[in-house]
């Protein structure tokens, strides 16, 4: 047994930015391990200049993200007016930008996730967490600043209403979380459903990056390329996939590649046997 | 103190396409597996932000727009008057008098940080020396009209004492403050991202959502003609096309982080307080531009509810999951929806907020007050 803090993310529009070179800014399907640690650093106050404490967060917590519903994804087509020739003159804010200059428009096009829930379970690695579960649960409820997510422009539409308690397994955690009725009831959901989790206690021997590995990529991960890299691993694990969302250094937006492993459980299987069953019996592996 | 303030907006728009995705229909939205209309986040903040509201700051004075300021500041000085008293058309009032050309050095660098300063006036390559007064006025002018709000026009004139005691023009980080303090108020609540120039990065103190309908709709293909006034052998129309719209109440949420928005202030206080009601007033008064000289769909706020608190703020969108379906009376249901599940949501998981509301179908609550509430 072991704790477990678990939570839950809705919000009518939510975006979990992936690699994105250029006009298309495209989402994950599922809460990126940057966002939901970006998540705790706001609730936190923790700045985004503090690359040390990021890091910190990052090598202290394990993390997976349960799918209730899984949402459509929306594109949005977005023109960003960026101020045109604007000569000697210094012009101090936005509205000056746009009616005193000639704009060139930039187009975006932005993709966000409309009707998606997902809770989220973050354990604690070491004993030298920087800080408690339930420190974070606290923090979550009185956050220091605005939560969003992945994007501003889209608030929690629940409270998070962060929980912390002793489980076998993080699947058992998330098992037994009761996200809110009224919402879940209302939007569809998947059957099977997504759990996705750290790999990293299969990766032990390899080592994630450090906090004071900074910024370099670390070169077994930076290898890790594909799947087939991932050799037997991969086939004693099931599913396994590699998503860019482990933040090397904040400021010059550079990620790493993370292992994660992809549950799909059934929502049968999940309701008869009820939190506490051992996880393993009712999971069943992505094919790969 | 409370640290976040919500607001959330119950706003009806007739006919309208707000919001144009790049085949010109009104941007939409899935919410609880039903369509709706949607005007986007950074549509609504930009509608607010090139607002006269923001530009006067929430100030019961409106300011002015001029290109004259330079000429204005030049006769301040030479003439021994305030520039209060050149504004207000007064005679001179004892201050020390300047030389023309310390004077013009001045004026060009004050107006100058407002806009582009015409050519300098130089009588020596002047041929036609006649006129040379209003010549050199004329130059003191900048290229476009800039507005000028009471607080800069207050600021201009303790700056033009400053020079009149120095006998000389100030440094340009003196001058540019004299918009950074009262401008910069757009990018304290919307924020900046500049890659290249990360200094001036600054975190949005202010979230805007997504706007929505709080009901299903379907978006209305309206097919046009338009007639040849001169054409009589033919009878088609001479032009042809499909306009789409589409009506709706719509669900409009802002959360403020006051901490975050008065730290951006310079810690302001004051300004603080008159940016929340420059916001307040622009959310519920301000449109987007988009057709609105075909739709004229200009509308204003029928119901806000303000919240203040501590806790994690929460958007109240679920009220509209299961769309609003009413035969009657849409607005009032979209109410009463909105504050049930604030009761029910504030229940469940144990929060409490302050609140105040403003009404427009019972008539009761005002600007005035919400205001006065989020400046608490």
């Amino acid at each position: 047994m072991a704790q477990y803090l678990t939570f839950q993310l809705y919000g009518p529009l939510q975006a979990y930015g992936t690699v994105a070179v250029g006009a298309i800014r495209p989402t994950a399907t599922m809460p990126t391990r940057s966002a939901v640690i970006g998540l705790l650093a706001a609730a936190l106050g923790i700045r985004r200049d503090e690359e040390a404490r990021l890091a910190e967060l990052h090598k202290a917590y394990g993390m997976a993200v349960r799918e209730h519903s899984p949402g459509k994804v929306l594109l949005d087509y977005h023109t960003i007016q960026a101020p045109g020739t604007r000569g000697k003159r210094q012009l101090f804010c936005r509205r000056d930008e746009l009616l005193l200059t000639e704009p060139n428009t930039i187009l975006s096009r932005r993709e966000y996730l409309m009707d998606a829930l997902f809770t989220v379970c973050l354990w604690q690695r070491s004993d030298s967490a920087p800080h408690t579960l339930q420190q974070l649960a606290q923090a979550l409820k009185t956050p220091h600043w605005t939560l969003w997510l992945g994007r501003k422009s889209c608030p929690p539409a629940l409270p998070l209403a962060p929980q912390v308690g002793e489980h076998a397994t993080p699947q058992a955690a998330l098992a037994a979380y009761l996200v809110y009725e009224p919402v879940s009831a209302t939007l569809r959901h998947s059957d099977p459903y997504r759990i996705h989790m750290d790999a990293d206690e299969l990766l032990e021997s390899d080592g994630l990056p450090d906090a004071e590995g900074l910024p370099d990529l670390p070169a077994d991960l930076g290898d890790l390329d594909d799947l087939a890299d991932l050799g037997d691993l991969a086939d004693a694990a099931g599913g396994m996939e590699m998503h860019r969302d482990m933040p090397l250094h904040h400021g010059r937006r550079q990620f790493a590649k993370r292992p994660v492993r992809v549950l799909l459980v059934s929502r049968v299987a999940d309701s008869a046997h009820h939190a506490e069953m051992p996880a393993d019996a009712e999971v069943s592996y992505v094919d790969k | 103190m409370s640290k976040f303030i919500q607001l959330h907006v119950l706003t009806s728009y007739p006919a309208s396409n707000l919001n144009r995705d790049d085949l010109g229909s009104p941007k939409r939205v899935v919410m609880g597996n039903t369509t709706r209309l949607r005007v986007s986040s950074q549509c609504l903040k930009r509608a607010w932000r090139t607002s006269d509201i923001f530009q006067n700051l929430g100030s019961e004075h409106m300011g002015v727009r001029t290109k004259e300021m330079g000429r204005h500041i030049f006769t301040a000085l030479t003439k021994g008057c305030t520039l209060q008293d050149v504004l207000a058309g007064k005679a001179a009032s004892g201050h020390a008098m300047l030389e023309e050309k310390e004077a013009v050095a001045i004026a060009r660098t004050i107006a100058g940080v407002f806009g582009k300063n015409k050519s300098a006036y130089d009588p020596k390559k002047d041929v036609d020396t006649d006129d040379s007064r209003r010549k050199l006025l004329e130059s003191l002018e900048i290229e476009q009209l800039a507005h000028f709000s009471q607080e800069e026009i207050a600021a201009i004139s303790a700056q033009v004492e400053a020079c009149r005691q120095n006998r000389k023009a100030p440094e340009e980080k003196q001058v540019n403050l004299l918009r950074t303090n009262i401008k910069a108020v757009d990018i304290a609540m919307f924020g900046r991202m500049l890659a290249a120039e990360k200094d001036y990065n600054m975190d949005a103190a202010v979230q805007v959502a997504h706007a929505m309908t709080v009901h299903a709709v379907t978006v209305a293909d309206d097919f046009f003609t338009a007639v040849d006034d001169l054409n009589r052998d033919d009878s088609g129309a001479g032009h042809m096309g499909v306009s789409e719209f589409g009506a709706g109440v719509f669900y409009l949420y802002l959360c403020i982080d006051r901490d975050l928005l008065q730290q951006n202030l310079q810690d302001d206080a004051e300004l603080t307080n008159r940016a929340l009601t420059a916001l307040l007033q622009a959310v519920a008064q301000v449109s987007p531009t988009g057709k609105q000289n075909s739709f004229g769909s200009h509308a204003y706020a029928s119901y806000i509810l303000a919240e203040r608190g501590n806790e994690q703020p929460r958007n109240l969108s679920v009220a509209y999951l299961t769309g609003v379906n009413s035969k009657d009376d849409v607005l009032q249901d979209a109410i009463t929806r909105l504050t049930d599940t604030r009761a029910h949501m504030n229940k469940a998981y144990g929060q409490k907020t302050e609140c105040a509301e403003l009404n427009i179908l019972t008539g009761s609550g005002s600007l005035k007050d919400l205001a006065a509430f989020m400046v608490g």
